[in-house]
């Protein structure tokens, strides 16, 4: 499967806000796919499933209709700065060179400037303009017009495609492309009515002089020279002034003609398209690059979901003798039972302290053959010194049995040593609990079973 | 070097009862759900599997198994009528598993082991080094697979650790490892991958595969956790609250209880990130219950066990329970947005600053949460990093942890004032684009990956 487009990831942030940033349960059957395309995946099933569709689509829809109406106004803009120009003066049609000039070209540069200027200095307010402010007042009204179940997709789609460097780029390319069309328009405007009329240019100002006007001119084409464009000298200028008496030249009307024309194109038109193709690439790479927030819990959840780190556990070998419920009850912590004098104490994995205090100490094979002697020989009960936070297992317990001749009169004795009383010292009830059990096991009376400090093993010794 | 295999990585998990089995692939899973684990002899009486995945594929089955509780009766029963222990030995000791009833948990480990392509084997660091767990080796060794002892619980426990290294290198066992599943580390975890590396050559490839994964998924969730920290502690900056009409006493427990809200919306989403339950924080002796935390953010107390001074007198407001500032003044246009507003953009720039602006006028007064607070929040997040990203997914009891009223442990970072500052420039506006607040959004995000995540 494809790597999901941008529109998908709109989608899949719509469907976030829309499921309220909570995951849910994902039993989907989306397996072994990469994050991204089961994301899609998931969003597509629960698009079908909510019948979401026209819900999701509906931003986009108004945002296209709402681009093409202003293009469309742009348009008219265009056509009517051009009009704005024109004038008749008997069966003269007169264009007011400069006023041209200013409506279509002087605006569109200073804002060309603006938006490079922000650039350079990367003030997101400049470079996306009043512009900035239309989709914020937008989503404003249809926030309050529309039902709250649809506002989550217009949220997570308007914050998908306009914040950040995002919206910055979107709203250049949107800015220059109306540009692009108020230019083109007036050019188109101007084309037609050069092609079906005949047209003398003038000039008029209150406070400039001509030769502002031939500086102007000259300035403006130098550049249009290059192209090989003739252009009006400084008397047709001069000789252009209304009011001066109009020149109907042919000459040096098609001078002005290719003149403004070119100008526009040049000026106007391309530095806009050049602008207009930088912000579109920008704007790409932006959707190119373009993830939802992945760190977020909700994403966090779908990818453990989803794409989990591990399978399902299974139980590959079984127990085949599971072992009853074991009681759970525990009994009191039992003080040490009193034990007859001259019993035969043996230790059992004893701790250092405690080792010394018993006759055997069992800590390996050859220890275990020497107490099976011991306690063979032994007349007086036998009893058996553990260390209470060991843990009873099952080698534990086939060890001891083999040193119980006469259980019914053996003790198991639990020692606890007091010094140094740490947490990890001290018997659990847990492992009281296993104890117990192995003394039933074991066929060890429970009375004669407890738990003795050390000070107790000592005097026992004795 | 080699191809990449298609059969996962069988790795079976042996050990002496209750030496963390269990634990140990719970920890490698990040899940609470696999097996039991209780503190008694035989609580896994099966063996069961999960596979680690790296982007769908199962690279590594992890088999758990119960555990060895007579050795010394194994090694007696596999050894009896003079023969020698050996893999046809063991193999037909398997097959006649109904012969042997007593050792019915011991022959599933074996059977498993036999058939896996690498032996882990757990070691309970503080128990003591007895013949028994020679007798383990003794016959684990004689199926002829690598082993690698893993040991467990080593947490303040150098010399038991030391002596336990001595007693498997005796075993022939070289690479061996401390992996603790309760106070966990991730560099403790790819070691052990590389270790498999090490003695499974054939598998090389794959198991790198599985370590860049796991490295860069670790990485991401670490990462997730920070920023949801920054966020919260965004949000906290810049949160504001208007007084209106004088009514100072209703703004203060308005704003209060959304610092609060803000502050238990991050921990439970934290948890959830770690895949955590509220629990674990209970156990982790963080001052939290029912999810809640609980100790208040506003109680003097809290202050004082993050070793904030709560009596001296720059912060009497907030041992008081005030906890604010006016936030009147601090309000930088900033050259950038004020060019902006007088060049034409000045709609969506009014907006932004025209509310404070004209409050300024009309003398209104908003306030926001005070340094102090703001400090603890930090503080607090920066000890829930720190333990969610050590803490096993097997621990069930206390942690071995610091204390939180030591307060040389957590000093506040000394970027902190410059930060909180930066952040407060977009007080009431989080996606505000001033490089002051952009700057100190990047080092806030620096200062939480520093302190949690640097190994301690």
């Amino acid at each position: 499967m494809s790597r999901p487009t941008f529109a998908d990831y709109v989608r899949i942030e719509q469907v976030r806000l829309l499921q309220g940033d909570e995951a849910g349960d994902n039993n989907l059957g989306i397996n072994g796919q990469n994050f991204d395309a089961a994301l899609h995946s998931r969003a597509r099933l629960l698009v079908r499933e909510h019948d979401w569709e026209r819900l999701l689509t509906s931003p986009q829809q108004w945002y296209q209709r709402s681009l093409l109406a202003a293009g469309l106004l742009f348009a008219v803009l265009g056509v009517v700065a051009v009009i704005n120009a024109l004038s008749s003066s008997g069966s003269n049609h007169l264009l007011n060179i400069y006023w041209l000039l200013l409506v279509l070209l002087g605006f569109n540069s200073l804002s060309i400037l603006l938006w490079v200027f922000g650039c350079l200095a990367n003030i997101g307010g400049l470079i996306s303009g009043t512009l900035g402010s239309i989709p914020l007042s937008l989503q404003r009204i249809m926030a309050r017009w529309r039902n709250n179940a649809e506002r989550p997709a217009l949220q997570a789609w308007y914050d998908s495609l306009f914040s950040g460097s995002m919206g910055v780029w979107r709203l250049s390319t949107v800015s220059h492309a109306l540009w692009l069309v108020y230019l083109g328009s007036g050019l188109l405007a101007l084309l037609v009515m050069f092609s079906v009329r005949q047209y003398d240019f003038v000039w008029g100002s209150t406070l400039l002089s001509a030769d502002f006007f031939i500086a102007l001119t000259n300035g403006l084409a130098q550049a249009l020279q290059l192209f090989g464009l003739s252009i009006p000298d400084a008397q047709t200028i001069v000789a252009s002034r209304s009011g001066d008496g109009v020149v109907s030249d042919s000459i040096a009307r098609r001078q002005w003609a290719l003149f403004l024309l070119g100008a526009i194109v040049l000026y106007g038109l391309l530095p806009r398209l050049l602008c207009a193709g930088l912000a579109y690439m920008l704007l790409r790479q932006q959707e190119r690059n373009f993830r939802p927030d992945y760190y977020l819990p909700y994403y966090v959840d779908l990818r453990h979901q989803l794409v989990p780190e591990f399978s399902e556990s299974e139980v590959v070998d079984p127990d085949a003798h599971p072992s009853p419920v074991q009681e759970s009850a525990g009994r009191p912590l039992a003080p040490a039972p009193a034990i007859a004098p001259g019993a035969l104490l043996i230790g059992y994995e004893l701790d250092a302290v405690a080792a010394a205090l018993v006759t055997i100490n069992i800590l390996n094979s050859a220890d275990l053959s020497r107490a099976q002697q011991y306690s063979q020989q032994a007349t007086g009960p036998v009893a058996l010194v553990v260390e209470g936070r060991n843990l009873p297992d099952r080698g534990v317990k086939r060890e001891l049995a083999s040193l119980l001749a006469n259980p019914g009169g053996s003790y198991l004795l639990l020692h606890q040593p007091i010094a140094g009383n740490t947490a990890e010292a001290k018997t659990s009830e847990q492992r009281l609990r296993d104890w117990y059990r192995l003394a039933a096991q074991l066929k060890v009376p429970a009375e004669q079973v407890g738990l003795l400090s050390t000070e107790q093993l000592a005097k026992l010794g004795t | 070097m080699n191809t990449s295999h298609a059969a996962p990585i069988q790795v079976a998990v042996v050990g002496h009862t209750n030496t963390g089995k269990t634990s140990l692939v719970r920890t490698l899973l990040r899940s609470k759900s696999f097996g039991a684990v209780n503190d008694s002899a035989g609580t896994t009486r099966h063996v069961e599997r999960a596979s680690l995945l790296a982007d769908g594929k199962h690279v590594l089955s992890l088999y758990d198994t119960p555990g060895l509780e007579d050795s010394l009766g194994l090694l007696a029963a596999l050894s009896s009528n003079e023969r020698k222990l050996s893999v046809t030995r063991l193999q037909s000791f398997i097959d006649e598993a109904g012969k042997h009833p007593g050792f019915d948990q011991e022959i599933k480990v074996l059977r498993q082991a036999g058939q896996s392509d690498l032996l882990l084997y757990v070691v309970d660091v503080r128990a003591r080094r007895l013949e028994k767990f020679s007798a383990e080796l003794d016959i684990l060794a004689s199926l002829g697979k690598p082993i690698i002892p893993v040991f467990n619980f080593i947490v303040g426990q150098t010399d038991q650790l030391r002596q336990w290294r001595d007693m498997t290198v005796s075993h022939n066992l070289h690479a061996a490892l401390e992996f603790d599943t309760v106070a966990f580390d991730f560099e403790a975890e790819k070691r052990l991958y590389q270790k498999m590396q090490s003695v499974l050559e054939s598998r090389y490839d794959d198991l790198q595969r599985l370590i860049d994964h796991r490295s860069s998924e670790w990485q991401a969730l670490c990462e997730a956790a920070v920023q949801r920290s920054q966020t919260l502690l965004i949000d906290a900056a810049i949160l504001q609250v208007d007084v209106v009409d004088g009514g100072r006493e209703a703004a203060l427990s308005s704003l209060r209880g959304k610092a609060r809200q803000l502050e238990q919306r991050g921990l439970h989403d934290l948890l959830k990130l770690f895949a955590f339950s509220r629990q674990d924080i209970e156990l982790a002796q963080l001052p939290v219950s029912d999810g809640q935390w609980e100790l208040d953010l506003f109680s003097v107390n809290t202050l004082r066990m993050f070793g904030l001074d709560a009596r001296s007198s720059a912060l009497k407001g907030a041992a008081a329970g005030a906890g604010l500032d006016l936030m009147v003044g601090g309000i930088s246009l900033g050259a950038a947005a004020a060019a902006g507003a007088l060049l034409g953009a000045g709609v969506s720039t009014f907006r932004r600053y025209g509310k404070r602006i004209t409050s300024a006028l009309s003398s209104q007064d908003s306030i926001c949460l005070d340094d102090t607070s703001m400090s603890l929040l930090l503080l607090r997040q920066l000890d829930l990093l720190r333990r969610l990203t050590h803490r096993g997914h097997a621990a069930q009891g206390q942690m071995e942890l610091s204390t939180m009223d030591d307060k040389q442990q957590h000093p506040l970072p000394e970027q902190w004032p410059s930060i909180l500052a930066g952040l407060r420039t977009g007080l009431a506006n989080r996606s505000a684009s001033n490089s002051q607040f952009q700057s100190a959004k990047a080092e806030l995000f620096a200062v939480l990956t520093k302190t949690s995540f640097s190994t301690s």
